[in-house]
């Protein structure tokens, strides 16, 4: 299942081995990428059934075949602007420890394998609100990729912490 | 679960090995056929099939617990084998106290099996103290004669100094018997009466009194069965030798207080007295009670209670797994003609389609059928352990019951079963301990002197219900009534209802009040009882009358996965409520509607004035009516209290699938869970007493 998923934002990055690649997708003008063998599917995005007095970030749970899945809005979750969605909006279903959880993003972009030298650590702004959730930051060409860390995106204590989005 | 590593075998097999897993499970298996047929035994002691029996699974376990290295298993089935071969051959006649010293055997070996297992710490004077007691049986000659009835009295004169130095080296032990809620207060009620009170019938509560001290002690608290030897060694020393046993109950009675109170003459003073002694008890248990172990402790109204209380596997015939694979396989071949006829669909395969998806439709929901009955365990593995239960309190009470159960083979989910063994095994003691009367007073109404108490299991509809019957003295109203005016429970000029009088044993107050369960015979715990079976979307009712009897109904869903529910919309979202939960729904009439200042809203339904849930407000939905006249008021119980939930519309009812939230997201406050609805859209299932929690929470806020 997984790998059919994939097959369609492949693209002509080279497929070394699987540790070094990542699924990218955008939100606003950014992409951002999530290891692959975290995600085990990508959905279309359909509204969610909203969980009473949850953190705002948490758009609710879906059913995937008869799991419930709570659905995480990641440009809420990463502080950024919200935005309405629309047609390419999907859900990106990654696995975080032993739980699954839904990823609302703008779009899926690709898939794209980074050799450790690309990487490069996150600098350490401060303020921007997201930097702490990037594990490094990856160059394609002209672009910036961030690399998330799920953990701590969306690591136990974030969603455990009733609601604040800070207690890291 | 308290671990102790040093209880495994020398040879470094672990707990893990699978064939120490199938071992385990096994001699649970042959312990509880043990037991079974021991207590046969005890019936028709001339039987030699039941003999071979009880050899051959004594034999069994010797060999596997040998092959395993579970040394200390081995070696007590050799002895155990060696009395049981001279049954066998005839050497020795089964006596009663023969029959005590194998169930106790039928203990030690169960205590063993949790040392095996790691769940339980090893006792060694314990199963010393049995051993010796088989050993006293082996050295003495084989005595062909039943034994006269001096006999008894003399085997329990062993039993005394070797057990009872072990209940005062165990003082830790005792305190954590006393952290036990139900057993707590029974232990000091009954101690000073037996001591003191010139009741009408000393001889028969004196022994229960010894026996409840010593389940008190909890000298055999390591052993899966703690109430069972002092079960068999009490009622023998002071049943049979037929004197009042108060002095021999006294060195034995844990809190010298209890003996030294004075008569209780009165419900109030001694109520003050002896409610202090009990929570001070409970209360230095406490920090004892506290460590995980103590979930793994034996719970002394429980005796039977494994010590694994909720076993991880699931034994399924054969049959029922080769249904489900057929089913399976049925299901593919049918997806893949859908697939094909998908394929290439032109509008003459309209029809084979449509025939195709009906099919794959009764395929699954056969296989979610079928899958459910996986979970389905017969009711008998239940009920298995209470007619020990009952022949032992029947002894420890002086009293003749006789336990008749049916309906064994009801199924029941695997979780609602296990977790119906401690209400039931409560209920059955409290009909043994209190429903039913002593022979004397038995014969003096003109009933037969031995009491019949009735479990029944029996399924009706989507529900099972499981009866336990006495034909006892019934529950006292006026006393009940009493008791729950003085403790305010009710005014004193209310109007009940006989069956309200009834129900209230169920309360808190109630049934922890000593006294009570002296004067009235029930109430020891009831109110944790219909907890538990509440807990499990379960139903108690009682029905009893005066001199004849009472019967406790209960009724349970068939399975915890799936739920009766009532589908409500507030605002845009559905939501789920437990069909047990709702009394009625009504739309509240504009002036029914109160909001005094500094409370919650309130609202009147026939002269009732119940608090106003507003979903919308708790759960931050944008409602479609914001007036509660626009909406229907939907009028649930928790805790035996009304309120009423105001929400948009009602939709249905039916019967849900409770999917967990907790695996991949977060205890919510108010949900219960959730379920998938015909549409696949997902709607939570509120969680009552939350829901309650959350408004109370919310009218605090409001009040700041």
């Amino acid at each position: 299942m997984t790998l059919e998923t994939l097959s369609t934002p492949k693209s002509a990055a080279s497929f070394t081995q699987d540790g070094n690649q990542y699924l990218t997708f955008s939100l606003g003008r950014e992409t951002y990428g999530i290891e692959i063998l975290r995600v085990q599917e990508i959905r279309g995005y359909s509204p969610a059934t909203p969980i009473p007095n949850s953190p705002s970030w948490v758009r609710g749970v879906m059913n995937l075949r008869g799991t419930i899945v709570p659905v995480v809005d990641l440009r809420a979750k990463l502080g950024l602007e919200l935005a309405q969605y629309g047609r390419f909006t999907v859900i990106i279903v990654v696995n975080v420890g032993t739980r699954v959880i839904g990823l609302i993003v703008d779009a899926v972009s690709d898939v794209l394998s980074f050799s450790p030298e690309d990487v490069q650590p996150a600098p350490d702004l401060g303020g921007s609100g997201d930097g702490r959730f990037a594990r490094g930051i990856a160059h394609v060409q002209e672009s910036l990729v961030v690399l998330l860390d799920l953990e701590r995106v969306l690591g136990g204590a974030e969603l455990e912490a009733s609601s604040s989005p800070a207690a890291a | 679960m308290g671990r102790h590593p040093h209880a495994l075998p020398a040879h470094r097999l672990q707990m893990t090995d699978p064939i120490v897993q199938a071992f385990l499970e096994e001699a649970d298996d042959r312990l509880a056929e043990l037991e079974e047929d021991l207590l046969r035994l005890e019936q028709n002691p001339a039987e030699p099939e039941i003999v071979n029996r009880i050899f051959r699974c004594a034999h069994t376990l010797k060999g596997n617990s040998r092959m395993l290295g579970f040394e200390d298993i081995a070696r007590f089935t050799h002895s155990l084998e060696d009395l049981l071969d001279q049954l066998r051959k005839q050497l020795r006649v089964v006596t009663p106290d023969i029959v005590d010293v194998l169930l106790m055997s039928g203990d030690v070996l169960k205590q063993l099996v949790g040392v095996a297992r790691g769940t339980e710490a090893p006792n060694p004077d314990v199963s010393e103290g049995v051993l010796h007691l088989i050993n006293n049986f082996l050295s003495g000659e084989a005595i062909a004669a039943p034994a006269p009835s001096g006999t008894p009295t003399s085997t329990t004169a062993q039993v005394a100094p070797t057990l009872t130095p072990i209940a005062q080296t165990a003082p830790a032990a005792r305190v954590q018997q006393a952290a036990e809620p139900i057993a707590e207060p029974v232990p000091a009620p009954s101690a000073p009466s037996a001591a003191t009170s010139p009741a009408p019938a000393p001889t028969t509560e004196a022994p229960r009194s010894n026996a409840d001290a010593d389940s008190f002690f909890g000298f055999f608290e390591e052993t899966a069965a703690p109430a069972t030897a002092p079960a068999a060694a009490a009622p023998i020393a002071q049943a049979r030798a037929a004197s009042p046993a108060a002095e021999p109950a006294a060195p034995c009675s844990p809190p010298p207080a209890v003996a030294a109170l004075p008569p209780p003459t009165q419900d109030a003073p001694a109520k003050s007295t002896l409610t202090p002694s009990a929570s001070m008890l409970a209360r230095a248990a406490e920090p004892i009670a506290v460590p995980p172990k103590t979930s793994s402790l034996p719970k002394p109204e429980a005796p039977r209670a494994p010590a694994t209380p909720e076993t991880a596997s699931i034994r399924v015939p054969v049959e029922k797994v080769d249904r489900l694979i057929n089913l399976v396989g049925e299901l593919v071949i049918t997806q893949s003609i859908i697939a094909q006829t998908v394929d290439h669909l032109t509008p003459e395969r309209m029809q084979t389609l449509q025939e195709a998806v009906a099919q794959m439709d009764r395929h699954a929901r056969e296989l979610h059928e079928r899958m459910m009955a996986v979970r389905m365990v017969p009711i008998k593995s239940l009920f298995a352990r209470f007619p020990r239960l009952v022949r032992d309190l029947a002894g420890m009470t002086g009293k003749q019951v006789a336990l008749e159960t049916s309906g064994e083979d009801t199924e029941l989910d695997k979780t609602v079963s296990e977790r119906m063994s401690d209400p039931l095994t409560h209920l059955l003691r409290n009909a043994v301990d209190h429903g039913v009367e002593t022979p004397d007073e038995r014969k003096v109404a003109g009933k037969n002197e031995t009491a019949h108490v009735k479990l029944k299991a029996y399924q009706r509809g989507g529900n099972i219900y499981i009866e336990i019957q006495d034909d006892g003295k019934g529950i006292d109203k006026e006393r009940v009534r009493a008791k729950a005016v003085q403790n305010g429970l009710v005014s004193a000029d209310a109007q009940l209802t006989d069956e309200q009088i009834v129900n209230l044993i169920f309360k808190p107050g109630l049934s922890t009040a000593a006294k009570v369960t002296e004067v009235s015979g029930r109430g020891v715990g009831m109110n944790v009882v219909k907890r538990n079976i509440e807990a499990l979307g379960g139903v108690i009712t009682i029905k009893t009358e005066k001199g004849k009897g009472t019967l406790f109904q209960i009724k349970l869903p068939l399975t915890l996965a799936i739920m009766d529910g009532q589908t409500m919309r507030v605002g845009e979202q559905i939501f789920v409520v437990p069909l047990v939960a709702i009394t009625e729904s009504v739309r509240p009439q504009r002036e029914s509607v109160h909001r005094p200042a500094g409370a919650p809203p309130l609202v009147m339904i026939r002269g009732q004035a119940l608090p106003m849930l507003a979903l919308h407000e708790l759960l931050g939905i944008d409602p479609e009516a914001r007036d509660p006249h626009d909406g229907l008021l939907v009028v649930v119980e928790n805790e035996g209290r009304l309120a009423g939930l105001l929400v948009d519309e009602l939709l249905g009812q039916q019967q849900v699938v409770v999917k967990n939230l907790e695996t991949n997201f977060k205890k919510t406050e108010g949900i219960a869970g959730a379920t998938i609805l015909g549409d696949g859209r997902v709607a939570l299932i509120l969680d009552i007493p939350g829901v309650v929690e959350l408004a109370r929470k919310h009218e605090l806020v409001a009040s700041h």
